[in-house]
């Protein structure tokens, strides 16, 4: 049940650690999305359609396993079955029946010659030439697609039910979600480049990268437009502040590791900085979710704000990281993923020993997996629940 | 030739059709939900 003695303890705990110092405990959090279903004996196939049953399922681990925290988007990732309303295979359930899982390589994206379309008209151009390469239904009878469509919003509405089960669900045990102002679930704000709506959305990892190699002026003049385009966020950095008990701001690597020196200042730190700086300079703090390898970055965020910034590591060595965090921000590590997997339990604490041991002496630590839970076998369940059963003990203050 | 419609259109029709939803506070969140996946925002 919600206790909110508890929950401000974890929050103030969170606090601590990201402001540099010491808290009582080392919060510890994961990031996942179907995994909790394979440590009910269960998977998404199953359960998809009976949201109370999935709910169930997927709370059970953290019925049994201590968690102080929930990093990023809880609940299922991706509305599948409102995909397959409208005919598309742009997402499929992977043969493990947890990974919803993203097939980009089918996708129908936009083309290297139509960037002058998109830079005239950006959400004309997806709402209108895109739409209907992604969604073929879309350029078929409108009886049709209106059948296809009012049946892709039953499934998005259970999609959003289960979510919104799956969210009070964490809220009434306590743990703390990152990434959200208040109580009321609206999101914290959001940084993520415009050139990785390029990269994700629009010409895909392979056709944006070989554009920027080819063709970098129109890459450039793409980036422009959709920066110029986006609106503020809508949370102003005061009321965020004023709101949030953990003010936390969110930012995602997608595209960066694949990018130079060069291109990562121009496409990702410069318009990062003028996003966020308001919100640090009132006291806001990101978490930056890393994707692939991005040691070569971290020594640029030593020029904003002591304790404005988090990071979640992904394939570089957290102990080789740290070096460029130590003092100034915050490093969310502790477990590596691969030995979650494969290894023993007493190498995984044995991991978990060495991180709590070198990251949490004056704060700066938060207890977070490499990588998210998202397969069936990213975790072996033995391994999991001895790892944050030591960490839940190890973190707390002596 | 079948008519000219746009994704936009079709997402209005959803809002006033209550074959689907009754409550159309629902409606209109979830066919605004539906263009931010379908189309995406910025």
């Amino acid at each position: 049940m919600a206790n909110e003695t508890l929950r401000a303890q974890r929050e103030q705990n969170l606090l601590d650690a990201l402001n540099l110092k010491e808290p009582d405990k080392v919060p510890i959090g994961l990031e996942t999305m179907g995994w909790p279903l394979v440590y009910a004996g269960t998977d998404y196939e199953k359960t998809i359609d009976n949201p109370e049953a999935l709910t169930k399922a997927y709370l059970k681990f953290f019925d049994d396993v201590p968690m102080d925290y929930f990093a990023l988007n809880i609940g299922i990732a991706m509305p599948l079955k409102m995909h397959q309303a409208l005919g598309s295979d742009e997402y499929f359930l992977s043969h493990d029946k947890i990974l919803i899982q993203h097939n980009q390589a089918a996708e129908n994206l936009m083309r290297a010659d139509e960037y002058d379309a998109l830079i005239d008209d950006i959400m004309g151009f997806r709402a209108g030439t895109l739409l209907k390469r992604r969604f073929p239904i879309f350029d078929g009878p409108k009886d049709v697609a209106y059948e296809a469509l009012k049946k892709a919003a039953v499934s998005l509405k259970e999609f959003y039910y289960t979510n919104s089960l799956l969210r009070q669900g964490i809220l009434d045990r306590n743990i703390v979600p990152l990434g959200e102002i208040g109580p009321d679930g609206s999101k914290a704000p959001v940084f993520y480049s415009a050139f990785n709506i390029i990269f994700d959305f629009l010409r895909g990892i392979k056709g944006a990268l070989v554009d920027l190699r080819r063709r970098p002026d129109v890459v450039r003049e793409a980036v422009q437009a959709v920066e110029a385009a986006r609106p503020p966020h809508a949370t102003p950095p005061e009321y965020f502040l004023e709101n949030s008990p953990l003010p936390l701001a969110m930012t995602i690597y997608h595209s960066e590791c694949f990018l130079n020196p060069k291109q990562f200042d121009e496409f990702y730190f410069e318009p990062f900085k003028k996003q966020v700086m308001p919100y640090m300079e009132c006291g806001a703090k990101y978490y930056l979710k890393g994707e692939g390898q991005f040691l070569s970055t971290l020594d640029r965020f030593k020029e904003l704000p002591k304790g404005s910034m988090v990071f979640m590591l992904d394939e570089d060595d957290p102990f080789e990281a740290y070096k460029y965090i130590k003092d100034h921000h915050s490093i969310a590590a502790g477990i590596n993923s691969s030995l979650l997997s494969h290894g023993t339990k007493q190498e995984c604490i044995d991991y978990a020993k060495k991180c709590f041991d070198t990251f949490a002496p004056g704060g700066g630590f938060i207890f977070l997996p490499n990588k998210p839970l998202i397969c069936a076998n990213d975790a072996k369940i033995e391994n999991i629940v001895a790892v944050y059963e030591f960490a839940d003990e190890y973190g707390k203050k002596r | 030739m079948s008519e000219k419609y746009a994704i936009t259109d079709l997402l209005e029709e959803l809002k006033k059709d209550d074959s689907w939803e009754t409550d159309p506070e629902v409606r209109q969140i979830i066919a605004d939900a539906l263009y931010i996946h379908l189309v995406g925002n910025i």
